[in-house]
């Protein structure tokens, strides 16, 4: 599984790090700095609840399983 | 109150629907029932304060505070607030907004709110210990009003002996809507002892003295543009922090304790397990949401089913946002265990609540430390809470007793 982030999207809600600190790193000014990452198995839950939880909706999983694509 | 404007030509008459958010006495009782009201339509046209828009769906008020292209922040409330410049950088548009922001949001980051949170947490103790064993408090002018306003006075390196001046003045700037003197008088002193604090601050700079660790030192270290701020807008800087961020987590708490205070279950489930805090937080503050912001139509536009012409003003509630059933199943109910919660209580776009993360701390916190204390209350026999609408919602008054054992 994928995760990839909307940067131009993020407005610094953080809301995906305090969800998924593990999957979401933060920059200095508290905007999501990652682009596109590969989520290990064992962290894919937590990379889904971080998504969910993005007010701006920025943030897109990638489900092999299901074929890409898929918004939260 | 509310002078009907006529009803420009581009509204048609089925979407004109009259609707006050400041003095419909509705909201005195309770605000968020009052906006629920409106549901049904997806935007009207509300004749007061000029004509504006509502837009009542989620989905179109977040769109609308993501494209600052077509709602534009140069003018925030409704009615229009005359001011000679800008708030910074609240009412600023990209791309200066941005340019503006940057030097602010290292200083409200997660991560340097962190640093924050024992001094926040000694705050709401100090704060808590006074009335503990009193039995009752009245909980806005013994906590909600204090705690806020004494982070904010430390935040700008003033002494703590500062933070009931400057409380009060707030609030008769932003609530003595009804007392235009007072309103005006209030004013005319935050803006005199802000303008004295940044003199006092830039000639400290110059001579390389004063402080280094306060929100002043980073104002006076930032850059714009490529060049030092001028000495207005540090002011405006100052005036836009004093004025969003004292009153917003004093209501926030009003609601959230006035809840609490009523739904002895709901407060239950935070004494027995305080790791439901934070998620508690984020469900106050979506079932709770207080802030109604405007914005200005830049150019014509045909937007959540209406035509809205350049020029036209447009109310985007966070309250209609967040209790929006298309968004949270049974919105109304309050439930701490709410498995997405993606609300928009701290607006969204390139707006959102600079002060986000230091409020949420703040509320944590305080959620904390006085069911930590006082696990059981409730709203003193015979006491009526009265609330007041607006762009900025609160509870004005909230007497609260416990048993406090012998």
């Amino acid at each position: 599984m994928k995760v990839s982030v909307d940067r131009s999207c993020c407005q610094g809600h953080a809301r995906c790090w305090e969800t998924a600190p593990e999957v979401y790193e933060l920059n200095d000014l508290g905007y999501c700095c990652i682009d596109t990452i590969d989520v290990p198995p064992s962290l894919e839950d937590d990379a889904r609840r971080g998504a969910a939880a993005c007010p701006e909706r920025a943030i897109t999983i990638h489900d092999d399983t299901a074929g890409g694509g898929a918004v939260p | 109150m509310a002078e009907p404007a006529p009803v420009p030509d581009h509204v048609p008459p089925d979407v004109v629907r009259p609707f006050d958010y400041h003095h419909d006495p509705r909201f005195v009782a309770d605000p968020f029932g009052a906006f629920e009201g409106v549901r049904g339509q997806r935007a009207f046209f509300s004749p007061a304060y000029g004509g504006y828009w509502v837009l009542t769906e989620a989905a179109d008020i977040r769109a609308a505070f993501q494209h600052p292209e077509w709602f534009s922040s140069r003018i925030t409330g409704i009615p229009p607030t005359p001011r000679p410049r800008q708030l910074l950088p609240l009412e600023l548009d990209p791309p200066d907004h941005g340019a503006y922001r940057h030097p602010l949001a290292p200083v409200f980051s997660p991560k340097a709110v962190t640093l924050l949170e024992s001094r926040i947490r000694a705050t709401s103790v100090e704060l808590i210990d006074r009335f503990a064993t009193a039995g009752r408090c009245e909980f806005l002018a013994d906590f909600a009003v204090p705690f806020p306003t004494t982070i904010f006075v430390d935040l700008l390196g003033l002494p703590a002996a500062e933070a009931p001046r400057l409380a009060a003045w707030n609030h008769a700037l932003l609530h003595a809507h009804d007392e235009p003197q007072r309103r005006e008088e209030a004013k005319t002193a935050i803006a005199a002892y802000l303008d004295d604090l940044v003199t006092r601050r830039m000639g400290e700079a110059g001579r390389g003295a004063g402080r280094d660790d306060d929100l002043f030192a980073v104002l006076l270290a930032a850059e714009v543009e490529g060049r030092a701020l001028t000495k207005d807008e540090i002011f405006d800087y100052a005036f836009l922090l004093f004025v969003a961020g004292l009153d917003t987590v004093t209501a926030a708490l009003g609601f959230s304790f006035a809840y609490l205070a009523r739904n002895a279950d709901h407060r239950k489930q935070l004494v027995a397990d305080p790791s439901l805090v934070p998620s508690a937080v984020e469900e106050l503050l979506r079932s709770h949401s207080i802030v109604n912001p405007a914005r200005t139509v830049t150019e014509d536009v045909e937007f959540a089913g209406v035509c809205m012409r350049a020029g036209d003003r447009v109310l985007v509630s966070t309250v209609l946002a967040n209790r929006d059933p298309a968004e949270f199943d049974d919105p109304a109910a309050v439930d701490f265990h709410r498995s997405v919660n993606r609300h928009l209580a701290f607006g969204a776009g390139p707006h959102r609540c600079l002060g986000s993360h230091l409020a949420r701390c703040e509320l944590r916190v305080a959620l904390e430390e006085f069911h930590r204390r006082i696990p059981d209350y409730r709203i003193e026999d015979g006491a009526v809470i009265r609330a007041h609408g607006g762009g900025a919602m609160g509870v004005d008054h909230l007497p609260l007793v416990w048993e406090v054992s012998p």
